[in-house]
């Protein structure tokens, strides 16, 4: 019964992020829509840098002053649902910018006009039926993906003390729970998250149908919107990554000389590295053929199959995709593989699938057709230089974005936690587990330097690729 | 039309045999790179990793001995790690467990998962702490007891019997399923049976007493006055301590003046392949060396076996006479069994 409470109380939260997240996604993704250039790309970088920020630091720069508010459970949870909905208004953003449009601006326009001759708040209500029975697919989709996203959140929820199944389950597996017990409590969110899967597809299969080619949804340009749009985007970047890095750093500028004279991470980091370079690049050469034929003209339904069955375990969570992995690597079949690094690779992996799904389809979307094909034209050139500049524009046009495809996915597996608490080997634990566990005694000096230390790496590698890149482009365009 | 086709196909299939050369390269590298020529000893602990750790890095040093170590989560202190080792009992990974408490071990013992060895540091600790068949020994105690906060308390007894009698909401515990508030429970289990405890506990709920994940939050919530009392261990008392905190501690003590003791436990896994690696680790952590940097550690820990008092610090030395009062844990198996069956259903199911 308690578990079952757990798990509602988990859904009605999830649900209202989801329908927050989509307000406030449409909100800023009208007014994003709105400006051009430079800062319009600032704004998309506010605006995504709150999901990007690991879970663990938010969960961290935040404990001590949600443990403060352990008399008044209510603010507590507040909190939470505030720091969670923040997270994830950017993915409905995205998905409300990329779905296309189902109603073009003419047609809103002549369906107004069509409706004058009714009266005042038929006429009204009429309208607003008409747009929200056209959007409806889109909303339900972002909705379901961030209700999906928020209830089988875990990281901040167990550091603030928050009521979910996630930490529920957890805590019961991790303190003993048989496996098969596990298993069976699981079930019931796993059918929730189902149902949220079986929602955002039916909602796709029907946005698709009535969607307009080549329209792009109204723009906002209001001054009064503007206003909300910045004070949103930088009140989320506060909350979310300034805050929490902030109190990291001011604990890390104390305990920096201590970590540094023991450095006690360098193993630890080094399988976190490992095992998200892995991970990246196993879902990464997954998604990118199957993304291909999916999205190739004229691609039957049959195309999707292996699409939809392998981003399935990786929505449903790392949580549930982690036991069962464990029940069958525990089984005599499998068994030879289960202390190896086999069974979390194979799960970060089927985590970060449907990210590098979403991201290849993005990339297949907006993908330069004409300057590329151009680019591969010039590649055949009997001038040497000519084949240079091809080579380099063919980096710039296709492979740069591959590249940072790669780059967003490691950073992702870099951050898991679930699945390495779970699944790590004994001997090559990632550097999240051990974060976790020392996160429970408190925010300490070291421990801040720790958590910089430990999240300042995938900062550092990919500075150092893009740098490792950038020489090596330089040296393709001038032999 | 059929010439794209092919090649769309081989570059499609050259594109899925990456993964699985990264699965290979990746267990390869694991087995020849990432463990080493010498296989580690895998070890256990339930011990806060932040103590812990300096202790068993001082061993590899000495002994040359590869140590590889799972730690416990704070939330699910050391029942964690004792369930894991009796799931794993058919094919263990672990070499050497390192509990941070009794109770579990004993468990262990019951269901086979121990080896016996009675080497040079089983030999040192007290009858009374260490299993007569040789399975297991304690070292390093540490004590539970009420922190209370100096700015809202006094640190006697008195004031914490009167701050208990009415509203809790000022005060704070861990969740009583895993680590030390196990331990406690059982030896109340033990002492008033089953309706007294259950009541007890439904009545401390009922008048609002604060459940937080582990010990560890409690000291934090009392360090900060954001409660004014609390039920932790010494460890966690010293950390709020010497941060500078105003807070103090009262031994907990059971109907009969008898204090709550709880040794860390050393044991060797059954089925171990490194057997030999095995005893010397146990041998250090029962060693005198070993009890003595646990006691001059912050976690300021009692040693059980004899060692020279006068290089004690004074705090131990306060501890080691409540120590002296400790209630017997060896016997309470069973009400540890019966209390984590009556506390899974309560918190879990």
């Amino acid at each position: 019964m308690i578990f079952t409470a757990h798990c509602g109380w988990t859904l009605a939260r999830a649900l209202a992020a989801g329908a927050a997240c989509v307000l406030a996604g449409a909100f800023v993704r009208r007014y994003i829509a709105g400006y051009r250039g430079g800062v319009r790309r600032v704004a998309w970088i506010l605006l995504v840098v709150p999901y990007v920020t690991p879970a663990l630091l938010v969960g961290y720069g935040y404990s001590h002053f949600s443990l403060s508010l352990v008399r008044h459970p209510a603010l507590n949870e507040l909190l939470y649902g505030c720091l969670v909905w923040l997270r994830l208004v950017p993915v409905a953003a995205v998905v409300l910018y990329l779905a296309p449009a189902p109603l073009s601006a003419e047609a809103a326009h002549c369906r107004r006009l069509l409706l004058e001759r009714d009266g005042g708040v038929r006429r009204r209500l009429s309208y607003l039926w008409f747009l929200a029975r056209s959007w409806a697919p889109t909303w339900i989709t972002a909705a379901a993906i961030c209700s999906l996203l928020a209830f089988g959140e875990f990281e901040i929820a167990s550091l603030f003390g928050a009521r979910t199944w996630t930490v529920a389950l957890f805590d019961a597996h991790a303190g003993g729970l048989a496996l098969v017990e596990s298993l069976r409590l699981a079930a019931v969110p796993m059918l929730v998250e189902a149902a949220f899967l079986v929602l955002m597809l039916v909602a796709l299969v029907r946005g698709r149908k009535w969607a307009v080619a080549g329209v792009q949804p109204p723009a906002g340009r209001t001054g009064a919107g503007r206003v909300l749009l910045w004070a949103y985007l930088l009140a989320a970047l506060a909350a979310v990554a300034v805050v929490p890095g902030a109190v990291a750093l001011r604990g890390a500028v104390q305990g920096i000389g201590t970590l540094v004279r023991d450095f006690v991470l360098g193993k630890d980091i080094g399988a976190s590295v490992v095992f998200a370079a892995a991970a990246a690049v196993c879902a990464h050469s997954l998604a990118a053929p199957i993304a291909a034929r999916a999205a190739a003209k004229g691609s039957r339904w049959r195309a999707l199959v292996p699409a939809v069955l392998l981003a399935v375990p990786g929505l449903l969570g790392p949580l549930v995709l982690s036991l069962v992995l464990v029940f069958v690597f525990q089984a005599p079949v499998a068994r030879a593989a289960y202390d190896t690094p086999i069974p979390l690779l194979l799960a970060l992996t089927l985590v970060l699938f449907p990210f590098a799904l979403v991201l290849q389809i993005v990339l297949r979307v907006f993908r330069p057709r004409e300057p590329l094909h151009a680019a591969k034209l010039l590649q055949s050139s009997e001038r040497r230089s000519a084949r240079d500049w091809a080579r380099r524009l063919i980096w710039e046009l296709q492979a740069k974005r591959q590249f940072w495809v790669l780059l967003l996915l490691f950073c992702w597996g870099y951050c898991d936690l679930t699945a390495s608490s779970i699944l790590a080997p004994s001997a090559m634990t990632p550097v999240t587990v051990r974060l976790y566990n020392l996160m429970h005694y408190g925010q300490a000096a070291v421990l801040s330097a720790m958590v910089c230390a430990a999240f300042l790496v995938p900062f550092i590698l990919v500075v150092v690729a893009e740098g490792v890149r950038g020489s090596f482009v330089r040296l393709l365009a001038h032999g | 039309m059929e010439e794209p086709r092919q090649s769309n196909h081989a570059s499609t299939a050259r594109r899925l045999l990456l993964p699985v050369a990264i699965v290979l390269a990746a267990l390869i590298a694991y087995r020849f790179v990432w463990r080493g020529g010498r296989q580690p000893l895998v070890v256990y602990c339930a011990h806060d990793s932040v103590y812990a750790e300096k202790v068993l890095r001082d061993f590899e040093e000495r002994t040359g001995i590869p140590l590889s170590v799972k730690f416990d989560t704070e939330a699910t202190k050391s029942l964690g790690l004792v369930e894991l080792l009796i799931r794993e009992k058919d094919r263990p990974r672990c070499d050497v467990f390192w509990n941070n408490e009794l109770l579990g071990t004993l468990d262990l013992k019951e269901d086979g998962v121990l080896l016996p060895y009675e080497g040079p540091g089983f030999e040192r600790i007290p009858p009374g702490f260490k299993d007569p068949d040789g399975c297991w020994a304690g070292f390093g105690a540490r004590l539970r007891v009420y922190i209370v906060n100096t700015d809202a308390l006094a640190p006697t007894k008195e004031a914490v019997e009167k701050a208990l009698e009415g509203d809790l909401s000022r005060v704070a515990m861990a969740k009583p399923l895993y680590g030390t508030t196990l331990t406690h429970y059982s030896v109340l289990w033990d002492l008033w049976g089953q309706e007294k405890l259950e009541a007890w506990h439904e009545d401390w709920r009922a008048r609002g007493v604060r459940e937080v994940t582990g010990n560890a939050q409690v000291k934090d919530l009392v360090a900060e006055g954001v409660c004014d009392l609390g039920l932790t261990d010494t460890d966690d008392f010293f950390l709020a301590k010497d941060a500078g905190k105003p807070v103090a501690a009262v031994p907990v003590r059971v109907a009969d003046g008898s204090t709550i003791c709880i040794p860390n436990t050393a044991c060797i896994i059954n089925g171990t392949r490194r057997a030999e690696d095995a005893r010397r680790l146990v041998d250090y952590l029962l060693s005198a060396e070993c009890e003595l940097a646990l006691a001059e550690s912050k976690s300021r820990q009692v040693p059980l076996g004899p060692v020279e008092e006068g290089v004690l610090p004074e705090d131990v030395r306060t501890l080691k006479e409540w120590a002296e009062a400790g209630v017997s844990l060896n016997s309470l198996l069973p009400a540890r069994t019966a209390c984590l069956a009556w506390l899974k259903r309560d918190y879990l199911e």
